[in-house]
């Protein structure tokens, strides 16, 4: 082999090194800006179910009332049966409530004297061919109130928010 | 013969010079290529790498900005929903840096995004009305309720310390619907209701101008023309009897574009917080819907309840009043019809339910 062709090969050699080194580096940098991006969508997924819970907790359909002023502190137990009946058999009012509520489970439960529960809206039934990438559940405590007889029952809204995988 | 092989020795000697002379040429041209040839693969080499970490820098930083973009708007946007369940209130947002965003409406929901950017969230969930581009580091967010007479939501009204209210004629009780109008503006977000103070106007980037008759008075037009307003955006609004009118301008324009009816004049406060008639009417199509849709589910509530109760109870009776006026309520909205007087009576049912210690419609 001349001295010239070797000295081809040799810058060749460096080349390649430098490119396999630069490889690594950005192997390395990317799983790092992966893991990060992870870790803020698991935040905004955290986020999202806080922000799905407080949305509904506090929505007048749901929320007690009293003298017509909104009680956001309890929930009212005919408004609940009125809105799962119209999400299961009102598909404009389904529509209009996808935004909020599309992939979340809104389950509520009576503890206190008696335990019951009511699911709202069941995501899982509606999403079975999405590949769901994480839940995040959100319970708060809630009183549910009966508006015929004004008896307030101890009870929790929970809110289970599911995170799609893309 | 001795001089004729001393000729041909020095012929020879003279060839051989000539080959060696050649040969040394051929070396040296060889090392000449072989120089040029290293000198231009360093030269594309180190431009290729050049370019790629170029390439590489700008991605990561285009990629940072996003990053950044995204969780200022998702921030903003748990902020904005925090405000939404806190009714009557004026929250100030505060920044060491620039908030830039703007707010759109269309038929596929309200979005919230970084002007000259992809990035945006959506906030097809909230009832937004800003009056143009949010461009400070001081962001004002002040939510109201909406009843109908039923509580259906609360409304965001967002606007920033570059923006200015100029109600004219709002600081006297002369014009009691201008007049309250002022008062409706919050404490706090830049406003006046008296003429126009030529400097306070320099600082700001927006202008709302609210009057009661078009055109506009002459102080307001003289400084117009003397460009106080001309490298502004601006709004004019017009209240009167009739109903709310509005005419826009960017920074762009010398002047205002046609002076358009808008809606009735209950909806001036919204007008004030539009940037355009077409964001005023997809925004207050939201309001209809959510109107539309809270009223669906009192319907149903009323007549569930009613069931509850035996035949001519005095509860149920005013409950199925109340559910017909419910049920006024989603047809009108659907057929773009004016349900006044359907608030009207289910106000009185309501009461008539409080005062039979029934339960309420609402």
């Amino acid at each position: 082999m001349k001295k010239a062709q070797i000295r081809i090969f040799e810058s060749i050699a460096v080349l390649v090194i430098f490119i396999i080194f630069v490889a690594i580096g950005l192997r390395f940098y990317t799983t790092a800006q992966m893991n990060d991006l992870r870790k803020v969508a698991a935040e905004f997924s955290e986020l999202d179910a806080v922000k799905v819970t407080l949305l509904l907790s506090h929505m007048p359909e749901l929320a007690c009332s009293f003298e017509g002023r909104p009680d956001s502190s309890c929930m009212d137990l005919e408004k609940i049966n009125a809105m799962k009946y119209l999400l299961n058999n009102t598909p404009w009012v389904f529509e209009h409530y996808l935004p909020i509520i599309g992939l979340s489970d809104v389950i509520v439960t009576e503890l206190y004297p008696a335990t019951d529960t009511i699911m709202l809206h069941n995501a899982s039934i509606q999403n079975t061919s999405l590949r769901i990438a994480r839940v995040t559940s959100l319970t708060i405590p809630k009183n549910i109130q009966d508006p015929e007889t004004g008896y307030k029952k101890i009870g929790t809204f929970t809110v289970k928010t599911s995170a799609v995988r893309r | 013969m001795q001089l004729l092989a001393l000729y041909k020795v020095f012929e020879n000697k003279k060839l051989l010079n000539i080959k060696i002379e050649k040969h040394n040429m051929r070396i040296s041209k060889r090392g000449q290529v072989s120089d040029q040839f290293n000198w231009l693969f360093v030269v594309i080499a180190g431009g290729v790498i050049l370019l790629f970490f170029f390439f590489v820098i700008v991605q990561i930083q285009a990629a940072g900005e996003a990053k950044l973009h995204a969780v200022v708007l998702g921030n903003m946007d748990a902020i904005l929903t925090g405000s939404q369940v806190s009714p009557n209130t004026l929250n100030r947002i505060e920044s060491s840096e620039t908030l830039r965003f703007d707010i759109s409406c269309d038929d596929f929901g309200s979005v919230m995004s970084v002007p000259k950017t992809q990035s945006q969230v959506d906030i097809s969930r909230k009832i937004v009305f800003a009056p143009g581009i949010i461009g400070s580091n001081q962001i004002y967010v002040y939510v109201k309720p909406i009843e109908k007479p039923m509580y259906v939501d609360n409304v965001i009204y967002l606007t920033d310390t570059r923006t200015f209210f100029l109600v004219m004629g709002g600081n006297s009780t002369s014009n009691l619907q201008l007049n309250s109008l002022y008062l409706q503006i919050p404490d706090g977000i830049p406003k006046a209701g008296g003429p126009i103070i030529e400097d306070r106007l320099r600082a700001y980037n927006t202008i709302v101008i609210v009057n009661a008759s078009g055109p506009l008075d002459t102080l307001t037009w003289n400084h117009f023309g003397e460009g106080i307003l001309r490298r502004k955006n601006a709004n004019w609004i017009t209240v009167n009897a009739s109903g709310v009118y509005m005419a826009t301008k960017t920074d762009r324009q010398s002047e205002f574009g046609t002076s358009e009816l808008v809606g009735i004049a209950d909806q001036a406060f919204q007008v004030m917080f539009s940037k355009n008639k077409k964001f005023f009417e997809c925004t207050q199509g939201k309001i209809n819907e959510r109107t539309k849709v809270v009223a669906k589910v009192y319907e149903r509530r009323s007549e569930q309840l009613a069931a509850r109760y035996i035949s001519g109870n005095p509860c149920q009776f005013q409950l199925n009043l109340a559910k017909d006026r419910f049920g006024d309520i989603v047809n009108k909205i659907t057929n773009d019809q004016n349900y006044t007087a359907e608030i009207t009576n289910l106000r009185n049912i309501n009461n008539e339910l409080i005062l039979l210690t029934c339960p309420t419609a609402y």
